[in-house]
């Protein structure tokens, strides 16, 4: 009996490869960081120690600078999911309820889909001026099509047998869309919608590096200018650090919609 | 008995890439309220045709189909469909996707979720009502899709080989079940099944189809007690009844 309490050597293993391993390589990862650069005489310009990124994040004085920064881009890329991937969602199920509309436009959104969107940036600062607009257009533009994409194709996923079941108790058409059609394709909407997410940040930041007086992008190029590198990479250490949040959320909002999805096939096999 | 269903030179042909190809030929038949109607035959022999056509699912090349004295045009309130799989939304429980017939048309209101409720009683979910599809099993999940079918008092049942998939052991289970659900709720049934046990154990009339193209060849009137226990498998009666449906099963095999 005392046994079972006692865990297998199976079970430690296995305890040991899921944390002990993880975090020995965060050790020797953050230590290499931290004593190769001058190890090999690199000046902090082209590769930093850990330690002076992490003196950024200890003065006080620049709080303000990137907080204010990071308010700015996620404004702009969160615009920008909801504008297009809220047009996507709409146009989306448009184009797959009529074959009208979706014989006349596809051949141009996929068309469009081919132009690279980054390189129309330019264009759009023309257009629409330095301020936050050209950004939330660009990141709109960016998401637009993922979300298209995985909508369109969310909906035609609806299983045959359950159309004729549908169809078999004369379903109005609201009601087939309501309990078939939606829960249907919300799996695919929102593998687009996290794909979208990630992409409209993307978008944000491209658009301030071509033309924007602020923002993370901004910050970002102003550090590079001045060579100050340890500045840079602490910029993108809040970039990626936004990225994670962000697809967290996502996950977590995907989870709870869909309840009925099982996660087996989750990528790390828990 | 009143005469419920009423198939009257119905055929049905459709197109294929190459040739017209018919899946039913002239067909005239009369099924009474009340009576379980098994249709058996090899596969491609235009069953699930024939059920489809009396369900509303298909339209018919020639001739008419009347439920009750209604022409039978598209899907009908009074018909209740089973299919193969129990096509179950796993993002309903079991109750909610009971009520689906009725909610996909209205607000429900409590009698309907007494109603549903009383069903899953009657096929021993009362406690998985609130449960989701992939919690229950596959004999669960079909006794469940009979609930569904059966939630708007259907005047008949169409079923198309709901049993198909469950292992044999689950399927004899189910056939006395479902044996005794037909005594008690008195719905006119027709099915489509492969198994000529099936078919002798539940029914009171078999029609026997052959292919190519469908046609029903046979009809055998099954003189058995309404009551059917699993006894009666291992009996002379039921093995003649047996032999005789597969004595046309061998020959149109070989054609």
């Amino acid at each position: 009996m005392s046994d079972a309490s006692r865990p297998t050597p199976r079970a430690t293993a296995r305890l040991m490869e899921r944390y002990l391993y993880p975090a020995l390589f965060l050790v020797v990862f953050v230590a290499a960081w931290e004593f190769l650069p001058s190890y090999f005489g690199l000046p902090n310009y082209v590769l930093p120690k850990l330690s002076e990124i992490g003196a950024v994040f200890a003065d006080v004085s620049r709080y303000g600078q990137f907080a204010y920064g990071t308010y700015v881009t996620l404004k702009e890329a969160l615009l920008g999911v909801l504008i297009g991937g809220g047009l996507g969602l709409v146009i989306g199920f448009a184009l797959a309820e009529s074959r009208i509309l979706m014989n006349t436009f596809y051949p141009y959104i996929v068309a469009l889909q081919c132009v690279p969107k980054v390189a129309i940036a330019p264009l759009l600062v023309i257009w629409f001026g330095f301020g936050i607009a050209s950004k939330v257009i660009i990141a709109s533009l960016l998401c637009f099509f993922p979300v298209l994409v995985s909508t369109i194709s969310g909906i035609r996923s609806v299983r045959d047998d359950y159309a004729e079941l549908f169809h078999a108790i004369k379903a109005p058409r609201l009601a087939k869309l309501r309990h078939l059609v939606i829960p249907s394709a919300l799996p695919s909407i929102f593998s687009g919608m996290e794909i979208g997410l990630t992409i409209a940040l993307l978008g944000a930041i491209v658009g301030e590096f071509v033309g924007a007086q602020e923002g993370l992008g901004v910050l970002l190029m102003q550090a590079q200018f001045q060579m100050d590198t340890p500045s840079v990479f602490a910029i993108l250490g809040i970039l990626s650090f936004l990225g994670i949040v962000l697809s967290v959320l996502v996950h977590v909002v995907r989870k709870k919609s869909l309840y009925w999805v099982s996660t087996e096939n989750d990528i790390s096999g828990r | 008995m009143d005469k419920l269903i009423d198939i009257r030179g119905v055929s049905m042909t459709y197109m294929s890439a190459s040739a017209p190809v018919h899946a039913l030929r002239q067909t005239d038949l009369t099924i009474d309220a009340g009576e379980f109607v098994s249709i058996v035959g090899p596969s491609g022999c235009g069953k699930t045709t024939l059920l489809k056509l009396i369900g509303g699912l298909h339209r018919a090349t020639t001739g008419t189909i009347t439920i009750n004295n209604t022409v039978v045009d598209g899907p009908a309130d009074n018909v209740g469909f089973a299919f193969q799989s129990s096509v179950l939304l796993p993002w309903k429980t079991t109750i909610e996707n009971v009520l689906l017939p009725i909610r996909v048309h209205r607000r429900l209101v409590k009698a309907d979720y007494d109603k549903a409720a009383g069903l899953l009683n009657l096929v021993g979910l009362e406690k998985f009502k609130d449960r989701y599809p992939n919690e229950l099993s596959g004999g669960m999940q079909q006794r469940a899709s009979i609930c569904r079918a059966l939630v708007r008092d259907p005047a008949c049942l169409l079923l198309d080989e709901p049993f198909g998939a469950l292992d044999a052991l689950t399927r004899e289970n189910i056939n006395v079940f479902f044996n005794g659900l037909w005594r008690r709720t008195k719905t006119t049934v027709v099915l489509v099944t492969h198994s000529v046990q099936e078919a002798v154990f539940l029914s009171t009339r078999i029609l026997i189809m052959s292919r190519h193209p469908g046609a029903i060849i046979e009809t055998i009137n099954v003189d058995l007690p309404a009551e059917r226990h699993p006894a009666l498998i291992g009996t002379d009666k039921f093995a003649t009844y047996a032999g005789r449906i597969r004595t046309y099963f061998s020959e149109t095999g070989h054609e």
